[in-house]
């Protein structure tokens, strides 16, 4: 296993919304972060994606997924689809106003082949809040250490996502003053 | 352990840390990638020598991690 196959998986998500499957997606969870920051241990690949076709449904909304998976000969276990030997959980993002504009704005990274969407570092950083785990806090604490951090967009966008008041309820968690 | 020598340790730790992390940080995407697997080998080896242990069983997410990599790879 090295980055190579995770090209393949690239190149499956590619296909996918060449095929409209999906109308566009992008890298989230600690997968992102592991490309904005340092290597840190996740299980799965988090893909956050929007439909072609708007639904209220979720579990319509990833029938295409899975129906795509299974024409791939793709296997697939509840939440996870295997592919490549990665794990990937695909999240439909319609309904979320911040996760939407967390696809709409992605940043394009060069891997390998491929410019690959990668949710960009305060779009992750309000995603975190607003999930509010202790691990999303943990992730929060570092890319706050690690300093690269736009704080004007930052604040920009937990404010538009009404996530100021939970920032400042929450930052002693994962900023030490 | 005296206070000067304690927090000379302190320092030091601190020290290497932050080169680590520099250095993690600095790595190309697809070496950072590279990274992330081979992380994710250790930790699920040591969910396994804990089960074996007679500790807590491997959580299921990390069975179908092993399951994904080990007997579906197309």
């Amino acid at each position: 296993m090295n980055s190579a196959n995770f090209e393949k998986v690239i190149a499956v998500l590619e296909d996918m919304q060449n095929g409209n499957i999906i109308k566009k997606y992008a890298i989230g969870g600690a997968f992102a972060a592991v490309l904005h920051n340092e290597p840190i241990s996740t299980v799965d690949l988090d893909i956050f994606f929007l439909l072609t076709e708007k639904s209220d449904s979720p579990i319509l909304s990833l029938t295409a997924v899975y129906d795509y998976a299974k024409t791939r000969g793709f296997s697939f276990d509840h939440e996870f689809i295997s592919i490549y030997g990665w794990l990937v959980q695909f999240v439909e993002a319609g309904h979320n106003d911040l996760w939407k504009e967390a696809i709409e704005t992605a940043d394009r990274l060069k891997i390998e082949n491929f410019d690959v969407p990668v949710i960009g570092r305060e779009h992750l950083i309000a995603m975190w809040l607003l999930a509010g785990r202790a691990k999303d806090f943990q992730k929060i604490s570092m890319f706050w250490e690690a300093d690269f951090l736009n704080t004007d967009k930052l604040f920009d966008i937990l404010e538009r996502h009404n996530l100021l008041l939970k920032w400042n309820e929450e930052k002693w968690r994962f900023i030490s003053e | 352990m005296n206070n000067n020598l304690q927090s000379e340790i302190i320092n030091d730790l601190t020290r290497r840390k932050k080169v680590s992390r520099e250095y993690l940080r600095s790595l190309s995407l697809s070496e950072k990638i590279a990274q992330l697997v081979a992380l994710q080998e250790k930790y699920y080896q040591m969910l396994l020598v804990r089960e074996q242990n007679g500790g807590r069983p491997i959580p299921e997410r990390w069975r179908k991690w092993h399951k994904a990599r080990y007997e579906n790879l197309m």
